[in-house]
């Protein structure tokens, strides 16, 4: 199993780069959410009042939604990361030795996803001291760190396709402010049936609504909604699997034009 | 006093052609947050109309006056990063050289900011407007409209060139671009303070950003209000005056102590 250690020795790399620089790998990503959670969701908190709102707490809604988001936020440390290693000729380094492109893309796709667990975990437990129940205890906080675990590789991914054609820092850091129309015409912060139709529209297949709306009732105290959450993993999955496949063909031609 | 309105004029045109040089930080950026709030985001919650003792006809006639007091603040990096650099660079050591007051040239930085912003908001009422937001300010009301948009954006880059005379790093003068999410979520940009807790309507009153936001939006729904005007007025100007005389005293005690 060589490939399995080279990928652990590239997310070593990452989570050690990551001890020395902790700002745009954990610091980032935990300040934004937190701020939503600890402040947005008490100031705003008239919101759940609104007629045919489905919770009391308004916490309780937009909780899963923003565990779910963690990783969206500090999006773009790895694709940084990468076009500093082709500008500094570690990549071509990496040639030399016996550590395929697959074991970088991997490690790297690897690390996004575990950067986002304590962020997560801290929103969490933000969003618990607020009050927010979380019916099904362990099993709704592992299936909300799985799936922000998911969607944060999926969302890191679509950085590292622009930081594998552009090779620009710049266009990396431009894409930042994506989640913004995303989040707002998603469900996290409103459901479904109190929006306009044009944002219900295109929340009916905005990932991370299906995503949300797949685990939010067993946050609530209901179970999974199956079908939903079937359809938000197919749909991440595929997108997942779709951007990894653009990536390790912009990698292969990155390394072998040199 | 020939001298020193010359240094304002000639630090002024230094920012605008700054800008022209890198116009996606210095006018695009600023608009980006803005539209989303008034295009996606009041439309996401339109129906927060809906809550008992809402104070507007409408979300987006609430969200209009609160995208243009965040446009300056999304916008604010641009002038304190320059600054920083200026600083790192050694440019304000050999302005020491030169018979210039760092006071005027610090002056035509905030003056340049005070206008820039203009174009963003321009856009961001025009979407509001086109999307229902009953703006009805009359001529001299625009005017004023006007004069609390400058004012707001020379105090708020004040803070931001404060950030970079005390830290002398752009990097940190980046770092603290997240603060205008409390400082506008505490406030009356976003949700009306009267429907908040007791706790948050008693900190957005005291917020600099509900006087300004409130003094915009009273002029935009009927025309000029004298009161909440010279509220938002004397806010602004106490904030750049307040900030501009710390970031006078750190820069010129750092010139001469270098």
């Amino acid at each position: 199993m060589a490939t399995l250690r080279e990928t652990m020795l590239i997310t070593g790399r990452h989570l050690r780069d990551s001890r020395r620089d902790p700002g745009p790998a954990y610091f980032i990503p935990t300040i934004i959410p937190l701020a939503i959670i600890g402040i947005v969701s008490q100031v705003f908190g008239g919101t759940a009042g609104l007629p045919g709102f489905p919770v009391d707490n308004y916490v309780d809604w937009i909780l899963p939604g923003m565990v779910i988001m963690t990783g969206m936020f500090g999006a773009g440390v790895t694709a940084v990361r990468l076009v500093g290693d082709h500008h500094s000729g570690y990549l071509d380094r990496l040639r030399l030795l016996p550590v395929g492109p697959g074991a970088v893309l991997a490690g790297t796709a690897l690390f996004d996803a575990i950067r986002t667990i304590p962020p997560a975990v801290a929103v969490l437990l933000v969003g618990l001291a607020l009050g927010a129940s979380l019916d099904a205890g362990f099993t709704a906080v592992l299936a909300l760190l799985a799936v922000a675990v998911l969607w944060s590789a999926v969302w890191n991914s679509l950085f590292l396709v622009v930081a594998l054609r552009t090779h620009s820092e710049q266009a990396v850091l431009a894409l930042f402010p994506l989640f913004l129309p995303i989040w707002w015409t998603s469900s996290v912060l409103v459901p479904e049936p109190l929006m306009p139709g044009w944002i219900k529209a295109i929340s009916a297949v905005n990932p991370i609504s299906l995503l949300v709306e797949g685990v939010r009732p067993l946050a609530l105290g209901g179970s999974v909604d199956g079908a939903a959450l079937l359809l938000g993993l197919a749909v991440a999955g595929g997108l997942l699997i779709f951007l990894q496949i653009l990536i390790a063909r912009l990698y292969a031609g990155l390394t072998k034009a040199v | 006093m020939r001298a020193w309105l010359r240094t304002l004029g000639l630090s002024f045109a230094r920012s605008a052609r700054q800008a022209r040089r890198t116009p996606a930080f210095a006018f695009v950026f600023p608009v980006v947050a803005g539209l989303a709030m008034v295009a996606v985001y009041a439309e996401l919650m339109s129906r927060l109309v809906d809550l008992p003792g809402f104070p507007a006809p409408s979300y987006v006639d609430w969200m209009a006056a609160g995208a243009v007091t965040v446009v300056p603040m999304t916008g604010a990096t641009f002038s304190g990063m320059a600054l920083a650099t200026d600083i790192r660079d050694g440019y304000l050591e050999r302005i020491r050289l030169l018979p210039v007051d760092p006071i005027a040239f610090l002056t035509g930085r905030l003056l340049f900011d005070g206008i820039r912003v203009l174009p963003a908001s321009a856009a961001v009422l025009a979407v509001a407007a086109a999307l229902g937001a009953e703006l009805a300010p009359g001529a001299a009301g625009w005017l004023v409209v006007v004069l609390m948009v400058v004012l707001w954006s020379i105090a708020y880059n004040a803070l931001f060139l404060w950030i970079a005379v005390r830290t002398r790093s752009p990097e940190a003068v980046q770092a603290a671009f997240p603060i205008f999410a409390p400082l506008t979520f505490l406030s009356s940009v976003w949700f009306p303070p009267q429907l908040m807790p007791q706790w948050a309507e008693t900190v957005s009153d005291l917020n600099p950003v509900t006087a300004v936001t409130d003094g915009i939006r009273d002029v935009l729904a009927g025309g000029i209000v004298v009161g909440p005007v010279l509220v938002a007025v004397s806010v602004a100007i106490g904030v750049a005056v307040a900030l501009q005389a710390l970031t006078a005293r750190s820069l010129l005690s750092m010139l001469r102590g270098s």
